[in-house]
């Protein structure tokens, strides 16, 4: 009696896999739910049973769905993830000094990237972006001369290999590979070219240790032997506990030939005959998750701190951020602001975001951003930046109005 | 020689690894752990060659761990998400539910208070802010204390979605890391309610009638009472060997005691 029942069981719930199987497509979990509670209420199946079956029903449909989009699209298109943005920007500058301006600018950017894997230990990623030259530091057109077509430049193409979970060697023109709070140091525009060791251990459940190492190629010079390079060495920590999340390395950047050397893109800023760029530098982050649907959903603060060995310059950043910690839908909103000090040789003036006194350093200032979402990977950010030379004390007023696309 | 020399080592490796602990490692639910811990220690002592190792951290936690490859079993009180079920299958691993016991989620008061059933309606109210006094609800006048859990926690999630309807809790409510701190501070509260796995209730805090149906060993396993909910441990694909070994014994009847002297409805 006892294997009669169990055989009976088997069978219906063999036939109602068979029914999902076959009429996957059309059949919606609800009708399924329907389905097997009529059989717990003729007393065929137990709660438990009915319960396993939903549960494992879910499961089944969603890989089926996998399977049946990934034999949807050719072999190539299976192995490219394509992404990208556009972001419109209105901006406003007032510049004093020697050379005083107000300009009122319209700009956009675009950019497109691309995701290959190549096999299970190896992904090419390459992407494309606007810029009205190759300025490291900017993507952005201005838009201007009649209506004019504007240039599309190589962003990055790196390949990385993936050995192990807790290992990346990524060799070509990558995103920055270096871990940093803020853009005190790095303007986010910057891929920079070179080879990079990643690595990544779990301590435990709460602790994350890294160590991203880094050597990269400043410039090349068929005439000059001695071009500059640099080496970049980051341990780092991750922890979070309950709610509270936090990140903390310590950086040493150590160049080679890069003592006097005249860079393409270098602000004016640095006395570059006179150091070496050997710098240390520390960046934290502390957050808060509070309750998702709250208000307040996150808080945080975070600081960046440099010191040049070689000149003894410093520079520093501290800042704090409330709202939820990402901004990518409806309702989604973040304050954040910043003050920044970098003196004159703390580091190379290449290299800071470009929207802070045109990237140079011999500047402190303040930066306030606020960003919210306006529908699903629409974000609206105001950003303001009011900054000044150290020593001779010229202000620059820079106000920006975004809205950022992404797809 | 050389060819035999080969043989040797290959056979000294192969018979030095015969002697090493076979390990199933155990991460997840803060409820579903003294079930896990119960039974791995008893299941330990008949199978001494294997070691088993049982970790919480909440549900999430066992579900990342399940997805990243690094536990064996993730202890869940609450069924995986989509978008853990996702995030697995694009990583070749396919979840497989097992459930091992029923539990119920127990609204309790503070002894002192003389109400002894609530509507769902009421319950939601009270936790979403709407109801603030007893006297609302047919107790006395006195402010209600709501506690409820952190929102890592899977008994938040399966009270928010099966008390709450996914509403949002009130943002003066207490939250607590744990049942254990639900309950001390229901017991040390006067107009404290709280929610707590059926495992964890005692003679210390009364629990409540919900929609006429009190929480019971019947009624959680029929899920005629409303606030109900399955325990699982997930593996990734069927089990084999000391993992099926294991699971088949949490899910016998010997191992069902042991679930059912947690204070949690044994399936078996």
């Amino acid at each position: 009696m006892v294997e009669t029942t169990i055989a009976k069981k088997i069978i219906i719930c063999a036939v109602i896999a068979c029914v999902i199987c076959v009429h996957m497509p059309v059949i919606n979990a609800g009708e399924v739910d329907i389905l097997v509670q009529k059989l717990v209420d003729k007393g065929i199946l137990s709660p438990v049973e009915a319960q396993t079956i939903l549960d494992e029903t879910k499961i089944g449909v969603k890989e089926e769905i996998a399977n049946v989009e990934s034999y949807g699209s050719p072999t190539w298109a299976q192995r490219i993830a394509l992404k990208g943005d556009l972001r419109t920007r209105y901006q406003y500058s007032n510049t004093d000094g020697n050379d005083p301006e107000v300009r009122h600018r319209g700009r956009l950017r675009l950019r497109l990237g691309a995701i290959a894997k190549v096999n299970e230990q190896l992904e090419v990623g390459f992407g494309f972006a606007t810029g009205e030259n190759s300025d490291p530091r900017s993507t952005n057109l201005t838009l201007r001369n009649d209506f004019s077509k504007e240039g599309i430049y190589l962003d990055y193409a790196y390949a990385k290999y993936m050995p192990f979970d807790w290992a990346e060697v990524i060799g070509g023109k990558m995103k920055n590979p270096l871990w940093t709070p803020s853009d005190l140091l790095w303007d986010s525009d910057i891929n920079p070219e070179g080879a990079a060791l990643n690595l990544n251990i779990d301590v435990n459940e709460n602790i994350k240790a890294f160590m991203n190492n880094a050597f990269f190629i400043m410039d090349e010079s068929s005439s000059n032997n001695n071009e500059p390079t640099m080496f970049v060495f980051q341990p780092g920590v991750e922890m979070v506990v309950d709610n509270l999340e936090f990140k903390t390395a310590g950086t040493l950047y150590a160049t080679n030939d890069a003592k006097g050397y005249a860079q393409d893109w270098s602000a004016g800023s640095n006395n570059k005959g006179n150091y070496n760029w050997i710098c240390l530098a520390g960046g934290a982050e502390l957050g808060m998750n509070f309750d998702k649907e709250g208000l307040i959903p996150y808080a945080g603060i975070f600081g960046e701190g440099v010191l040049n060995i070689d000149s003894e310059d410093p520079g520093f950043l501290f800042g704090a951020k409330i709202g939820d910690k990402k901004v990518k839908t409806f309702g989604d909103w973040q304050l954040k602001g910043s003050y920044r000090y970098l003196e004159r040789n703390s580091w190379i003036d290449s290299y800071p975001d470009s929207d802070a006194w045109g990237g140079a350093t011999d500047v402190k200032g303040l930066e306030g951003i606020l960003e919210m979402g306006l529908m699903d990977n629409v974000i609206l950010s105001l950003d303001y930046y009011r900054m000044a030379a150290i020593q001779d004390g010229a202000k620059e007023d820079i106000f920006q109005v975004d809205v950022s696309y992404k797809f | 020689m050389k060819k035999l020399l080969t043989f040797l080592m290959i056979g000294m490796i192969v018979a030095s690894s015969g002697y090493a602990a076979e390990e199933i490692n155990i991460v997840g639910s803060t409820t579903v752990l003294p079930i896990a811990q119960l039974t791995a220690e008893e299941f330990m002592n008949s199978n001494p060659g294997i070691e088993i190792t049982v970790g919480g951290g909440g549900s999430s936690i066992g579900a990342k761990a399940l997805v990243s490859g690094t536990c064996d079993i993730a202890d869940c009180s609450r069924p995986l998400k989509d978008k853990e079920i996702d995030e697995a299958l694009a990583k070749g691993i396919k979840p497989k539910p097992h459930i091992v016991a029923m539990d119920g989620i127990a609204v309790v008061v503070n002894k002192s208070n003389n109400l002894k059933e609530i509507s769902s309606d009421d319950l939601k109210a009270i936790y979403t802010g709407d109801i603030s006094n007893w006297s609302e609800v047919g107790g006395s006048d006195a402010g209600i204390v709501v506690v409820s859990r952190d929102t890592s926690s899977g008994t938040y999630e399966a009270f928010n979605e099966l008390a709450l309807k996914k509403a949002k809790v009130r943002p003066d409510a207490l939250l607590q890391a744990s049942n254990k701190a639900v309950l001390q501070t229901v017991v040390q509260t006067p107009n404290a309610i709280g929610y707590i796995g059926m495992g964890y209730l005692d003679d210390s805090v009364n629990a409540l009638v919900v929609e006429g149906v009190f929480p019971t060993k019947d009624t959680v396993l029929t899920k005629e009472y409303p606030i109900s909910r399955p325990l699982y441990m997930y593996t990734d694909g069927e089990p084999k060997g000391q993992l099926k070994k294991y699971l088949d014994y949490v899910k016998s009847v010997e191992g069902q005691k042991l679930v059912e002297s947690q204070g949690f409805v044994g399936i078996a």
